[in-house]
This record gives structure tokens, sequence and C-alpha cells, in this order.
């Protein structure tokens, strides 16, 4: 049982909350309050210590980051709302950071909530809230990868290419180094992007920067000595962006 | 003086001799060759035949169109002789047709001469003389007086009987020439044609013609007899001789018997000598016909036998004379009334005349069928020449319209090439010219391109600030909000305003302009999807003067952005315990091109908002879109204006946003 605080400055986006979690996990959640403003969120989330939050960004006095950035407790389960926030979005990826878009979808709250079980008490991580500060202040240089085991910071220059396997993402780094995450490929080809970045095929987004050679045929040698195979609806932008790069 | 006359006389022969050989030598050895084998045709046929071949064969390898006719003419005529209508109508043909390739007269005059004789011998006398009297113009030109002379009389023969001028005109002319040519041969087959027709004449009774033709025959015969080596055809002087025994029978009575029967004995002296078997007959039946009718039955009978046994030690039946003869054996016996003997007569004869009818029956048919054929090839042949004229004519109309179609096309060519290069010229230029002027264009509108880009770039984003996805997600969740707290009523009531906003934003969005009524409903409807978000924590009212035209134009979505600061910044982060008021002023300025709208909250104030520095991305967003918005429109309007201040401190918090928007 989840003892969850709402930090949300709408009544009417909190009560759907409050109801769509009712719904969804009513064994697992219990609502112990609710905050509208940075500073009465701050107070409540000191006070009651909650497992869960459920947090806003645009709060009637503040925002959720710095909400965040002023309380004691830090051992509880965030998920950030939002409606439509691209930077904090981007920034949340980076970090790896949980987050639910507004209105909420019932099963994308349900997933959310059992990540957090399979997480197994192991909380927000200072080093994801470091990292989500830094990536909403300027561009992101660093990336985390959450695996069962810890939260891997990496260099997204030390990132050589990424293969998909279903909801699997491994990550090949430099050294030789590999981590597989349990996040599709999709959610960073949204944060990994061109012209550093290209995703040459529906398995593979590879760093142009460690192209050692590629061939008209379609096949692109990379610094960790394999060869990468570009789609045929690729080929044509990825020929460009060399040319171009 | 003697000297002198001799040594003209001498000049005289000499031209003559030498005119001679000129005229000796416009006849060519082919010619001559084919004559002399064509002279031998009453000795020896055979040899006759192979020397004209021989020299038809050297014209051939000559390939001399004009002598291969010429030969093919003798050869004709030479069959004629011999009574080979088959090869007589073969080479008369051959010769016409390979006449007609040439232009030669003399081939052409010999050719129509051969047809002549095809057409006279196959008894179609008019054609005979079509090509006879062409032959004989021909000649006339060539003065080729011997062929002349020898046509003139055929022409003469031919004219008999019926036209007896022409037959005189022509016999007397053959005549003519024949003495020019000085000829024994042409002389008498002339004189024979005169002498025919003044035999005719005797016909009359009128006994000085019949002497004038008497002595004629006479003066004839006695050239011929002097004359006899050099003359081929011997049977001319039987005849010669014949006929002026029938001239003596049927001259004034009584008859000179002993002349009469003298003739026809050198006649048929003649005859035997040469093998003239027409003359022969001829004097053999005359005289049996004239000693049956003065009753001397055993010499008529004795002359008749003697026909029919020489005519049986021939190699060849004359069925005709044979016939005759019975015939006159036969009359014979009946006036002896010995009719064991006629019937024993009649028996051959009828077998004869049979014979004889059919042969002439055949022989007729044969003609007609020789003319049936001739007169076919001759119309195939005039087709042919006509066509091969045509095709001549139609390849030279096809050559004359291939080079006018290349010369045509030369010339379309060189025009169209020239044209190709004009063109090429002109486009050069041309895109030099737009060169040029899209280079000036693009100086010239750089500025205006770009202020246009900035307004098309100011544009899309003012779009999206009006439609703000957090404005619109935020509305749905409250949609969301409302259905799952089922509150039906509002949440049908809130997605139709929030519907109705939508499209309103998005028709006006592709509006220059719009009304000032428009925009006001969709301030409206804006404030009041605000407030029911809110949950009714401020209220509001727009105002407009009364002087105000509600129907005057203004650019759309330039206010909204001032409502959503003064509701997100001003009004929302007020305390619960606060009611806010947002009230919008529509107003009139000195200025008629500009329209004052005052947009005032009584929420937190400017100076707040920024300490609390909310979402500083956000906020400034709306505003700072209109604010470029207003910047664009100041270069048209210097009028326009933006102010924002803060209530007096006296009236409490609150922002007093001010538009001055040009309306023209």
């Amino acid at each position: 049982m989840y003892r969850t605080i709402i930090v949300e400055d709408e009544y009417r986006l909190r009560e759907a909350l409050s109801i769509l979690l009712e719904m969804t996990a009513p064994e697992e959640v219990q609502i112990v309050g609710y905050a509208e403003r940075e500073e009465e969120a701050v107070k409540l989330i000191d006070r009651l210590k909650p497992d869960l939050v459920f947090m806003d960004i645009m709060l009637k006095e503040g925002t959720g980051f710095d909400v965040l950035n002023q309380v004691a407790h830090k051992a509880f389960h965030l998920i950030f709302t939002t409606a439509y926030e691209e930077h904090a979005i981007r920034a949340f990826k980076f970090s790896a950071i949980d987050y639910l878009l507004k209105p909420i979808d019932a099963e994308e709250l349900k997933t959310a909530l059992e990540r957090i079980t399979d997480l197994q008490g192991r909380f927000l991580a200072e080093k994801q809230l470091n990292e989500l500060n830094t990536s909403l202040e300027k561009t992101p240089k660093r990336l985390v990868l959450p695996t069962q085991e810890a939260m891997h910071v990496v260099k997204i220059d030390q990132i050589i290419r990424c293969e998909t396997s279903g909801s699997y993402t491994t990550f090949y780094l430099t050294e030789g180094k590999k981590i597989i995450v349990s996040k599709p490929l999709k959610n960073y080809e949204d944060i990994l992007l061109p012209p550093e970045f290209f995703r040459v095929h529906q398995s593979h987004l590879i760093n142009v920067n460690y192209i050692i050679s590629y061939s008209r045929e379609g096949l692109v040698q990379m610094e960790d000595n394999t060869a990468i195979p570009i789609s045929r609806g690729n080929k044509e932008a990825f020929f460009r962006l060399m040319k171009d790069g | 003086m003697k000297r002198c006359l001799n040594k003209y006389r001498c000049g005289i022969l000499f031209c003559m001799l030498i005119w001679g050989v000129v005229n000796a030598q416009e006849i060519s050895s082919v010619e001559k060759a084919a004559r002399q084998g064509y002279a031998k045709r009453f000795t020896d046929s055979t040899a006759s035949i192979q020397i004209q071949l021989n020299a038809l064969r050297l014209a051939e390898e000559k390939k001399n169109k004009a002598e291969q006719a010429i030969c093919q003419a003798y050869l004709a005529m030479t069959h004629r002789r011999l009574l080979h209508l088959k090869e007589f109508t073969q080479y008369a043909e051959q010769s016409y047709h390979t006449a007609g390739a040439t232009s030669d007269a003399r081939a052409k005059a010999f050719a129509s001469w051969a047809m002549g004789s095809l057409k006279s011998y196959i008894e179609d006398k008019s054609r005979a003389l079509d090509y006879m009297l062409e032959a004989y113009k021909l000649f006339t030109q060539l003065e080729a007086y011997d062929l002349c002379a020898r046509i003139g009389a055929d022409i003469s023969y031919l004219f008999s009987p019926g036209s007896e001028e022409k037959v005189k005109k022509y016999a007397d002319a053959a005549l003519a020439y024949a003495e020019k040519s000085g000829e024994p041969e042409n002389i008498l087959h002339a004189r024979l044609a005169v002498g025919s027709y003044l035999s005719d004449r005797t016909a009359s009774g009128d006994r000085g013609q019949w002497q004038e033709a008497v002595a004629f025959y006479r003066h004839t015969i006695e050239l011929a007899e002097k004359e006899a080596t050099k003359i081929v055809s011997k049977s001319n002087i039987g005849i010669a001789y014949i006929n002026l025994a029938v001239l003596y029978l049927n001259g004034p009575k009584p008859a000179d018997e002993q002349a009469f029967l003298s003739c026809l004995e050198k006649a048929s002296a003649i005859a035997q000598q040469y093998d003239l078997r027409n003359v022969y007959r001829s004097a053999i039946g005359l005289r049996g016909q004239f000693f049956l009718e003065k009753g001397a039955y055993r010499i008529a009978e004795n002359l008749f036998k003697t026909g029919i046994a020489y005519q049986q030690a021939l190699p060849y039946k004359d069925n005709y004379l044979l016939a005759a003869f019975y015939g006159c054996l036969k009359d014979l016996a009946a006036r002896e009334k010995d009719y064991a003997a006629y019937y024993a007569y009649d028996i051959p004869f009828v077998q004869y005349n049979q014979l004889k009818y059919d042969e002439s029956t055949q022989q007729m048919l044969q003609n007609a069928d020789a003319r049936f054929e001739s007169d076919k090839k001759a119309t195939r042949i005039t087709q042919l020449e006509q066509e091969n004229q045509l095709q001549k004519k139609n390849k030279r109309l096809g050559y004359g319209i291939a080079a006018v179609l290349l010369i045509g096309l030369v010339f379309m060519y060189r025009s169209y090439y020239y044209r190709q290069r004009y063109y090429q010229n002109r486009e050069d230029i041309l895109q030099q010219q737009q060169a040029n002027n899209e280079l000036r264009m693009q100086l010239m509108e750089k500025e205006t391109l770009e202020s246009l880009a900035e307004k098309l770039s100011l544009e899309r984003r003012l779009l999206q600030s009006q439609m703000d996805p957090h404005f619109i997600f935020n509305a749905l969740g409250n949609i969301q909000g409302m259905i799952l707290q089922q509150d039906t009523a509002l949440a049908v009531s809130y997605l139709s305003k929030f519907a109705r906003l939508s499209r309103r934003v998005l028709e006006h969005s592709r509006m220059e302009k719009i009304t000032l009524e428009e925009e006001i409903e969709t301030l409206k409807n804006y404030i009041e999807l605000q407030q029911l978000r809110l949950n009714k924590s401020f209220d509001y009212h727009i105002e407009c003067d009364a002087s105000i035209d509600r129907q005057l134009q203004l650019p759309p979505l330039l206010i909204q952005p001032f409502v959503e600061n003064a509701i997100e910044h001003g009004l929302k982060p007020l305390a619960s315990s606060q009611h806010g008021l947002l009230s919008i002023w529509f107003h009139e300025h000195s200025n008629e091109q500009i329209l004052v709208c005052t947009i005032t909250d009584n929420g937190i104030g400017l100076t707040e908002s920024r300490r609390r520095k909310t979402d500083d991305s956000h906020r400034s967003l709306s505003t700072k879109i209109t604010d470029e918005r207003l910047l664009l429109m100041l270069k048209d309007n210097p009028h326009t204006r933006l102010e924002v201040r803060e209530q007096p401190a006296t009236d409490g918090q609150g922002t007093i946003v001010t538009l001055y928007i040009p309306i023209k």
C-alpha cells in the first residue's frame, strides 16, 4: 500500500486522478493528501513522508521542480503529471524519471504503478534528480539508463549505438560496455537526435561519430566492429546526412 | 574544151561515186549482211535464214537495237516468202517491238514494213495500210528509194481494188523511186504494180488503154529479160508474162492467140526452171482453159494431166491447184459426156477440193487467229508502251517529288535548326534576363521577404499560442475529470464550448481580418472555458462603446493572449479567498484608424508574478508573440501600440494592458 500525495493545482484534474487511482489500484494506493501550491506541497511531503508522489509541473505558485528541490524527505516514488511541456518531458527522458500525460490514461497509470512495484523499494536516485536539473537548464550531456541493478548515468558521446529487441533496448558503449534497458528504442530516438544520432533501421539507432565506413549497398561499419544494415526507407536521408555532415 | 568537159564529167562521176559510197556507208554492215541473206530467200532459204540470224546475233552482241529490228524485219519477210506464218508473225512483232525501244527511224521503218506485210498477209488490209504508209513515209524521209519503191508497190496493191487514184499514185511513185534507185529488181516490182492498174483499167474495153497496157508489159518483160540475172524474184518475170498473156486473152477480139500462148509458154518455162508454183499453175491452167474452150480436149486434158503430174512430183501438195486441175478434167469429161471419166475425176476433185477447202478454212482461221493474236499483242504492246511511258513519267514524277521532298526537308531542317538556335538564343537571353530580374527582385524584395517570413513564422507561432497545447490538454483533462465525477451535464457543456472555440480559432487563424463581433464571441468562449476550469474563481465582463461599429475589421486572435496572461498569471495564482475579475473594454481613439482595447484584471500583478517566476518560458510566450505582431503592425501604422502597466496602488493589485489596434 503506497501512501500517496497528489500535487495538482487544478481541482478537477486532481479529482480525476484520485478517481482513476481508486479504479485502477484501490489496494495499492492510499491518497493521504493534496497540494496545489509549491510551499504547501513541500510542507505536506515533509510532514506526511509519502511513498508515492504525483507531481504536476505548473502549480498555482511555483513548479513541481521547485518542490523537489526543497523537500527534505526524498524516499518516495515520483511520477510527474503534465498536460504538455516538451522541455520537461525531454528532461524526464534523460533522467529516466517516470511521467504521465494528462488526460491520464488508466492503462498507463497501471503500468507506471507496476514499474514501481518492480523497483522493490528503490526510490528516486539522487543522480536522477541531478540529471533532471541539468537537463532542464541546458542541453543534456548525459543520459540516465535505469536497470534492475542501478541507475546508470551515461555520457551521450560514449554511446556507439542502440539496438532494440521488442520492449528492450541495448546500449553499446565505448570500451565494450553494454547496458540493457526495459524501454523501447522509440523512447530514446526522441531524445538522441540527429545530427549525432540516426535511426538507420527499425532496430538500430547509431551515433554517426562512431562510423568507420558505409557502403552504397547499405551497410554501416561501426567502431565496435559491427555492421549495421540501413533499411531502404532510411537510405536517402542517411546519405544526405552523411554528405551534409 | 573537150578535155574540160571530160574532166567535168569525171568530176560528176566521182561525186556520184562518193555519194554512192556515202549512201552505202549509211547502211550498216549488219543490215547489209541481213539484206544479203534476204536476197538468197528464193535460191537457198536455209542459208538465207542462217545469214540473217548471224546478222541478228551480231546486232544483239553490239546491243544495237536498231540493227536488231532491221534484221528481225528481214527475217520476217523471209519467213513470209516461206509461208511460215508463225515465224513471220514472231519476227515482225519482235522487230516492231525492238524498233519501238529505239529512236532510229530506219529501224522503225523496217519494223513497220514487216508489220504491214504481216497484216497484208493475214488479210488485215486497213492495218496493213497503216503500217505500210508509216514505213513508206519514214523511208521517203530517209531517202531509201529502193525500199520506197517496194513499199510503194505494196501499198498500191493494198489500195486495190477501190481507190484507183491511190493505186495509181503509189504505183507511179514506186516506179519513180525504183528508177531512181536503178535496181532492176525494184523496177520490175514497181512496173508490175503499175501494170496491174493498167490491166485493171482495160476492163472498161478502151482499146487505147489496152494497147498502152500491152506496150507497158512488153517493155517490162523486155527490161526484165535484159536484167534477168540481177532479178532475184524470178516469179515477177513469170507474173509479167502471165499478166501479158491474160491481157492478150482479154484483149479486143479476136485475141492474139499466138502471143497469148507464147507468153504462157515462156511463163511456164520460167516457172519450171525456178519452181514457181503460182506461175506454173497459172500458165498450165490458162492454157488448159484456153484449149478447153476451143474444144481441143486432148490438148487440154494433157495439159491438166501434166500439171497434176508436175504437182504430184513435188514434195508438197498444192491442194488448190490439184483441185483446180481435177475440176477442169471433170468439166472436160462432162463436155465429152464420158461419165465414167467424170466420175473418176470427181473422186480426187472432191478429195482435193475438201482438202483445199479445209486448207483455206484453216488458213483463214489461222489468219484470223494470227490477226486476233497480233491485234491482241499490238494492243498489249500499245498498253505496255503506254504503261512504260506512264511508268517513265511516274518515275520522273517520283524523282521529281523525291527531289522536291529532299529539298523541302533540307529547308525544313535548316529552318528547324535555325529556329532552334534562335529559340535557344532567345531562351538564353530570356534566362539571363530572368536571372537578372530575379536577382534584382531578390535584392529589392529581400526586406519585404524577410518581413514576410517574419510575419509568416509569427502567424504559425501565433496559432500555436492561441491554441496552446497546454490549454488543450488541460481542457481535455478537465473533461475527463467531469466525466469521472459523473457530472455529465457539465462535461457536455464544457465539451461543446471547447469544440466551438477550437473551430473558431482554426477558422480565424486562416483569416486576414475578422469582425469585432467575432472577436468578442471568441473571447467570451475562451473566458468561459477558463472559468469552468478554474472553478469559477473569477468573473468577467466585456464592454464595447456604442459608437463603435461591431462589424469593423481587425486582425484575429490578437487580444486573446493578453486575456490568457491575465487569467493564468494574474487571476489563477490568487488565493482562494480573493475573487477575480476580468474586464475587457473596446473604445474609440482620437485617430479613427485605431481601436483601443483595455484588458484589466485584479490578479497578483506584474511585479508579484515576476517575483514568483512561475514557468518563465511559458508565461512570456503568448505576450511575446503578440508584442512581435504589434511591432509588425507598427511598421504599417505608427499608432499601433501596446501598453502594460500595473494598476495604481490605490486600486489594489492587478494589471492593465492597453492595445492600440489598427483597423484600416
